[in-house]
């Protein structure tokens, strides 16, 4: 923390810009230590608090308006490639999808606080065309409230902060390994657990060419369209003969769908 | 969603490989989807629907 509020001083609100654009651009360098640490500074009158948070905001947007006319421009292509950065990337665009179908563009107001779903919701509502005066609105709120969340919260703490930016300085080098060792643990877990599940349903799987001669040839297996009717909207077309199951309805009509022969799945 | 299917007891599940997009890419039949309205009906979102990619 003690160099984090160095570095702050020492570059001040360019850095805060330039920080937040590239964390929200989708590199995984965590900003919120930055913001932290630039309220804390402010409540010590190193720094403007809200002059940080314009910087910081205005980083934040630079980079949603980027994502949200990729999205609009490319469509489905945006989001699986800004899923594939997470940890979950199956459930990181159902999850971005489903709550975006929820809230609308609304999502854009709290979407900076939940992981995963920070960068990929503006994409997500250049995807589904949400027009751009409302996005413009959503998101600077969104941003502005995220910013300034955590700058208050450090301005607040300020004495705290330095007092554990002090602490921490005598234990950093034992606080570096646990907590790196931490991390990497838990990457390396959920890596595997997602490894071993890969394996299991990837010897199952049914090629495209293989799907459309059982189709030509009369077989007629169960084809579940998976696709959120938020992708559906971007592409009203399916495969022959699939039926529309959302997973969220899949419990309740699990009786259309016949035990006896082979289901194939798709998604986006 | 494999091993959803699964723990309801429905054993013979096979992923699309390469997914929707995959099959789009290839060329491969497609048909319109009627009820597109009723599949959207429960997506709250004040969005307008774009044209096929």
């Amino acid at each position: 923390m003690a160099e984090t509020l160095q570095f702050v001083v020492q570059y001040g609100y360019a850095l805060l810009f330039v920080w937040v654009l590239i964390e929200q651009g989708g590199l995984p360098i965590p900003a919120t230590p930055l913001l932290l640490a630039a309220g804390a500074l402010a409540g010590q009158g190193r720094m403007s608090l809200p002059a940080a948070v314009l910087a910081a905001t205005a980083g934040c947007f630079g980079a949603d308006v980027f994502w949200y006319c990729f999205g609009k421009r490319r469509g489905a292509v945006v989001l699986n490639l800004l899923c594939r950065i997470a940890m979950e990337p199956d459930s990181c665009v159902r999850r971005t999808e489903s709550t975006f179908g929820k809230f609308g563009p609304r999502t854009l107001l709290i979407c900076k606080f939940v992981p995963g779903l920070n960068t990929a919701a503006p994409a997500l509502a250049g995807m589904v065309n949400v027009p751009y005066p409302r996005f413009v609105v959503f998101d600077l709120l969104g941003a502005l409230l995220w910013t300034t969340a955590y700058s208050v919260l450090g301005f607040l703490f300020s004495k705290q902060l330095d007092r554990i930016a002090r602490d921490a300085h005598l234990l950093s080098g034992w606080l570096l390994v646990l907590f790196a060792s931490g991390v990497v643990g838990y990457v390396l877990y959920r890596w595997r657990e997602r490894e071993r599940f890969i394996e299991q349903v990837k010897g199952d799987r049914i090629t495209p060419d293989e799907l459309k001669h059982q189709l030509e040839s009369g077989e007629q297996p169960v084809i579940i369209d998976l696709r959120h009717p938020l992708d559906v909207l971007t592409d009203p077309r399916t495969l022959p003969g699939a039926l529309q199951i959302s997973p969220e309805d899949l419990q309740a009509r699990r009786g259309e769908i016949t035990r006896d022969g082979e289901i194939v799945l798709f998604c986006t | 969603m494999a091993l959803q299917l699964r723990k309801l007891g429905i054993r013979r599940v096979r992923p699309l490989l390469g997914g929707f997009h995959e099959w789009k890419q290839l060329g491969f039949p497609m048909v319109e989807i009627a009820s597109i309205d009723r599949l959207t009906a429960g997506a709250n979102t004040q969005i307008t629907a774009q044209g096929p990619a």
